[in-house]
């Protein structure tokens, strides 16, 4: 039935909400609790890169975790794909240019500070500045669109081996091992925003539900866009505003909502860069044919091309932060401004050069 | 109920036989719809894919003329499936 499905979709979004608030301002309620960074239950892009920092590929002390999200949305998606039979080992579709992509993606997500689910919980607590880098994130995926009507497409993925497809979900199984039993291998901040993190099993028991759900309803906020703009199905979008609003619910009943630009938590107020930044993101995603956290549902169903994005993405997180082009509070940097200059014209280049021809 | 104001902005279902089409790519569908236009269909349109076919995020194309396997398919095409209301029959699979 449409409408069971359309409910579905928009009680996944909610409970995305509700999972982001326990890891946030819910656990602030309990005594002794910790919590993540404000705004930031989920952010796949900053919690790869925290992951990277874990794992010593960049020295950025201050966002040094292994976060269990990452573990729990790619093993929430891998367990419930077993089950339903749905787990399908797929890949060797431009392995090279995904994988840039997915650097691409982590600059321009790096640059705003925050991927497109951050960007919707971000709009939810009153950050004008996500407000705006919201106008980016439309345009670009507006302009992936276009790409995709020209004829972009890279080549069709084909069947692998199970091995293959079981690669990436097992390197996780090894992430959640080493984080548990053998920390004193991985780095830890001491400070925030990498200090700032909910308890380890809170983290990894809520990303496994919220990973499930994602694999269930496959929300997707690029996705949910590019569906308004190519087929006026609203069904996806009904599912993102429920995030938002089930979002602002939350803060506006804890006191936790500030309308501004300035002192906005792990955010920062050039306009400019926010819009620039995720640009990138919605054009990348878009070619990518998923956002950040679509693709790491999809690498842990078996999809090795969005494995091979999700690894482009983590190395593309060291490189931002060991050539300083991550942003801060502080803002943008020189180096983050020109990576993201180069980062439109290398996703230019990867659409204009995969645009197939109409048959006659 | 704002839910089905929003259903019924939804195109008007045909009374001929509803066919979906999946794809390898979005390319694919998008490319396909056209065709299909051009075969005659103007009820030919773009949709996500339904959720209990596929766990993909990828376009398909909801047509409305007999399924004809020589002229509609490429190489980007992976399956048809013909619809009765809910339930979905695979027609077409390309190899």
């Amino acid at each position: 039935m449409k409408n069971k499905n359309l409910v579905v979709i928009i009680i996944t979004g909610a409970l995305f909400a509700v999972a982001a608030w326990v890891l946030t301002n819910g656990m602030a309620l309990i005594p002794g609790g910790t919590s993540n960074p404000g705004n930031m239950g989920f952010c796949i892009a900053c919690f790869l890169r925290d992951t990277a920092g874990a794992y010593k590929m960049h020295s950025a002390s201050v966002v040094q975790y292994l976060r269990p999200e990452i573990i729990g949305l790619v093993l929430g998606a891998f367990i419930l794909s077993l089950a339903k039979k749905e787990f399908k080992p797929r890949g060797g579709s431009a392995p090279m240019s995904r994988f840039l992509l997915g650097m691409t993606v982590m600059v321009g997500a790096l640059v705003f500070l925050g991927c497109p689910l951050r960007m919707v919980l971000r709009m939810a607590a009153g950050d004008l500045n996500a407000w705006v880098g919201l106008i980016g994130f439309i345009l670009g995926v507006f302009v992936g669109t276009l790409f995709l009507k020209s004829g972009f497409a890279f080549p069709r993925n084909e069947e692998q081996s199970t091995v293959e497809g079981l690669i990436f979900p097992i390197t996780q199984i090894v992430g959640l091992v080493l984080l548990l039993a053998f920390p004193a291998l991985l780095a830890f901040s001491e400070s925030e925003p990498g200090a700032m993190h909910a308890p380890v099993l809170v983290s990894l028991g809520v990303a496994l539900i919220v990973g499930a759900l994602a694999q269930h309803s496959r929300l997707c906020q690029a996705g949910s866009l590019k569906n308004v703009f190519l087929t006026k199905n609203f069904d996806m979008f009904w599912g993102g505003l429920a995030i938002f609003v089930v979002a602002l619910i939350f803060n506006l009943v804890q006191g936790n909502f500030k309308l501004s630009f300035a002192d906005q938590p792990v955010a920062h107020t050039e306009w400019l860069w926010n819009i620039i930044g995720l640009f990138i993101v919605g054009l990348g995603s878009v070619l990518l044919g998923g956002c950040p956290m679509r693709q790491l549902i999809l690498a842990g169903s078996g999809n090795t091309d969005s494995a091979i994005t999700v690894v482009g993405m983590i190395v593309g997180a060291a490189f931002a932060h060991n050539l300083g082009m991550a942003s801060s509070p502080a803002g943008t940097t020189p180096a983050g401004r020109i990576a993201a200059i180069a980062g439109i014209i290398i996703m230019l280049v990867i659409g204009f050069t995969h645009l197939k021809k109409e048959k006659a | 109920m704002v839910f089905d104001k929003l259903i019924e902005m939804k195109p008007e279902k045909q009374t001929s036989t509803r066919y979906v089409a999946t794809f390898h790519n979005d390319y694919g569908a998008i490319s396909f719809e056209r065709r299909l236009k051009k075969l005659g269909d103007s009820q030919a349109r773009l949709m996500p894919v339904p959720r209990h076919i596929s766990a993909s995020c990828g376009l398909g194309v909801a047509f409305f003329i007999p399924f004809d396997p020589k002229t509609m398919p490429d190489e980007n095409t992976d399956s048809v499936y013909q619809s009765d209301g809910d339930s979905y029959q695979l027609v077409f699979e390309n190899k």
